[in-house]
């Protein structure tokens, strides 16, 4: 990439020498035009004064000389020089010429470039005349009714170098010239000192740029001062930075989140292995220390297991296809491998199943989403509650919906329930409650079958405590007629 | 002496149960709030190992509760919140002492040791009366240099007395800081202890340091008696 500095110079560098060659081209046209002009009507003026010598005195022609006039054509040095013809016969000359013709008889009257008899350049003018009648002759006496004879047609040319032409129009020439380059060069000068404060601000906003922490961005580029054409540029760098802030500012809560669901499992581990080693124990004893070693890890795994598989939800890499999934099936597995814990807290649940009817969906996704929508249920519903599970038509859709006493729960919260890590703030004197990642995990996958996921709060009655139901929308499938006979 | 643990994960309950009760204290526990608060204000605790994020009531509630009740119990927090501002949070409500998750046990036995030392304001980690001597860290009884080999509730029961050195202490007091909620006890339970561990370390000729205080307790002093 080129400098834009370099480009913006060069460019209007070069198109100012441009203009102003051709303004001196027009200019020294037009000074040529002028001078040659003037220098022509001298010639004119001149020759009109040798023609004004020329007088017909009745028979003959006199040049009367006037020779204070005169004196350039007699010159030494740079003369000038002139002929006149009376009746085509050369009648006078200028002393510079000599003996030789300035010129052939002119036919009419020019003026043109030529080269003078001592070689230099110089303009010859010629022309045609009647010589000044001066006086008219005496009447013919013989004739007296004759008309006296008219003057003889004469011709002349003036020629003159052009030396002190050619010396000015050189001057103006080399004058324009110079006065062109030092304009330029002041040009390039200005106009480098000016775009360099122009763009100063790009090399400013660059060392901003590289001065952002990759760590921290909350740093925002300055707006102020930068030219408008920057500031646009500069302030969607300060919305991406933004994003950018967000998005770490997420991954760092999640991560302390993490570490902090992870510490409390790992203490137990800790505390029980390292409990059990401090004395020498009967078998049974680290059989119990094993047991509930193990029962912690499961439920790390399972914590691990839901981090891993929302972390691939959320960057788009679970691989799912829809298929046809019988619900009510899903259900009942997932409910048998949880019905031990749901004893020990004597709850027990009741099902209502319309009928028979298909989802589309990923199956695999499903069970891991009814997985832990019962484990919710069971965990957070108060011991000896009962949980509700239905399957029903909803439209085109199928409903299955889960639900249980949350007597802790106000609607505020539902919201909260799919967000990660969400603790219900715990120091209101209420059960507190965990969130964890299930709920979040759930959306993610029900989203991903293009399912919907809702929580609603019933309200308390007289003596019923508030039951949420969490609820999904999946899209029903007619099962054909051989699928439904067992 | 007596410990009582609030932690809702109930793994981690059970191993710090095991764990302090055979490091020689008499442990109770509760798993949230309410319960934790009701047990340390009525019993008289010298620890109270509390977690922060408690169902029902929080563990910071629980801490300022107590101490707003004046608890003389030392407060040890123990929690997953390791930011510098729960530390701060968490001694400036009233914690003597606070530990992240996941810990060492043994540091956790060695905290729990010296807050009962500052309770009590034995600062060494000895013992002395007269020729008895008792290292707290080890667990070891010496009198006149020879090792006294001692039950975990006797040596419990000399402990207590001997942080109350030279201060009349009645059968409720012992009660309350050397045997936990589940300990069935008989009425004379006491006594018994009190003259089997009486039997271990007093000897004919040495100073009589175990002395009855009749209807009112007994007390662990050097009052230049000889024992017979």
């Amino acid at each position: 990439m080129k400098s834009l500095r370099g480009r913006l110079l060069t460019g209007t560098t070069l198109t100012c020498a441009a203009v102003f060659l051709l303004l001196g081209l027009a200019l020294d046209l037009l000074a040529r035009h002028e001078l040659l002009g003037a220098f022509d009507d001298t010639l004119r003026a001149k020759a009109a004064a040798i023609a004004s010598m020329v007088e017909w005195h009745g028979r003959r022609t006199i040049f009367d000389q006037n020779a204070a006039a005169m004196w350039e054509f007699s010159a030494h040095e740079r003369p000038e020089y002139f002929e006149v013809w009376v009746a085509a016969k050369p009648f006078v000359r200028s002393p510079s010429l000599q003996n030789s013709d300035l010129a052939p008889l002119p036919p009419k009257s020019t003026v043109a470039w030529t080269t003078l008899p001592d070689g230099r350049r110089g303009r010859l003018l010629t022309m045609t005349f009647l010589p000044v009648v001066e006086e008219r002759p005496d009447p013919d006496r013989r004739n007296p009714n004759a008309q006296p004879p008219d003057p003889p047609a004469a011709a002349l040319a003036v020629a003159k170098g052009s030396e002190d032409l050619d010396r000015t129009l050189a001057d103006l020439r080399w004058a324009m010239a110079g006065l062109s380059a030092a304009g330029l060069v002041l040009l390039a000068g200005v106009l480098g000192v000016v775009i360099h404060r122009g763009t100063a601000s790009v090399g400013r906003l660059s060392r901003a740029i590289a001065a952002v922490d990759a760590a921290n961005p909350a740093t925002r580029l300055a707006v102020a001062g930068l030219p408008d054409e920057l500031a646009p540029v500069v302030e969607r760098l300060n919305e991406l930075l933004q994003r950018l802030a967000d998005a770490l500012e997420r991954e760092r809560a999640f991560t302390a989140d993490v570490a902090h669901e992870l510490r409390t499992p790992l203490a137990g581990i800790r505390a029980t292995l390292e409990v059990c080693r401090t004395r020498t124990r009967d078998p049974a004893a680290y059989e119990t220390a094993i047991d509930r070693t193990m029962d912690i890890i499961l439920q790390m795994q399972s914590l691990v297991q839901n981090m891993l598989m929302l972390a691939r939800a959320e960057g788009g890499d679970l691989s799912h296809e829809a298929a046809l999934v019988d619900p009510a099936d899903l259900l009942k597995t997932a409910w048998r491998a949880l019905e031990d814990h749901a004893h020990a807290r004597n709850i027990h649940v009741r099902w209502h199943i319309d009928d028979r009817l298909a989802v589309r969906a990923d199956e695999e996704l499903l069970r891991i989403v009814l997985r832990n929508l019962l484990e919710n249920a069971v965990t957070y519903a108060p011991a000896g509650a009962a949980i509700d599970i239905a399957i029903q038509h909803h439209g085109p859709d199928a409903r299955l919906a889960i639900t249980n006493d949350a007597p802790a729960l106000s609607p505020g919260d539902l919201p909260h329930l799919f967000e990660r890590f969400w603790r219900k703030d715990s120091s209101r004197a209420q059960p507190a409650l965990h969130a964890g990642l299930g709920l979040s995990l759930c959306r993610r996958l029900i989203h991903l079958m293009d399912g919907q996921i809702s929580a609603e709060l019933t309200p308390p009655a007289s003596s019923e405590p508030s039951r949420l139901t969490l609820a999904l929308h999946l899209q029903r499938v007619t099962i054909p007629a051989a699928a439904t006979t067992p | 002496m007596r410990v009582l643990i609030v932690e809702d994960f109930a793994p981690l309950r059970d191993a710090l149960i095991q764990g302090l009760s055979e490091a020689g204290f008499a442990v109770d526990a509760a798993d949230n709030g309410e319960s934790g608060l009701w047990k340390a204000r009525s019993n008289e605790y010298d620890v109270i190992v509390l977690d922060l994020m408690l169902p029902q009531i929080d563990g910071l509630t629980v801490l300022k509760t107590l101490r707003a009740a004046g608890c003389p119990a030392h407060i040890l927090v123990l929690t997953a919140k390791d930011a510098p501002q729960d530390r701060i949070q968490g001694l400036d409500t009233g914690a003597d002492d606070y530990l992240v998750k996941p810990f060492v046990f043994g540091e956790l036995v060695a905290r729990v040791r010296a807050l009962v030392r500052r309770k009590y304001e034995t600062h060494g980690t000895t013992i002395k009366i007269a020729d008895l001597e008792i290292d707290l860290t080890r667990r070891e009884v010496r009198r006149a240099g020879l090792l006294v080999e001692l039950s975990g509730r006797e040596y419990a029961l000399l402990e207590y007395l001997a942080a109350n050195a030279n201060k009349v202490v009645s059968r409720t007091e012992i009660w309350q800081h050397v045997y936990d909620a589940n300990a069935a006890l008989e009425s004379n339970v006491i006594d018994v202890f009190v003259g089997l561990l009486r039997k271990k370390i007093e000897r004919p000729g040495l100073v009589r340091l175990l002395h009855t205080r009749r209807g009112q307790g007994y007390l662990l002093a050097d009052r230049g008696e000889i024992y017979e």
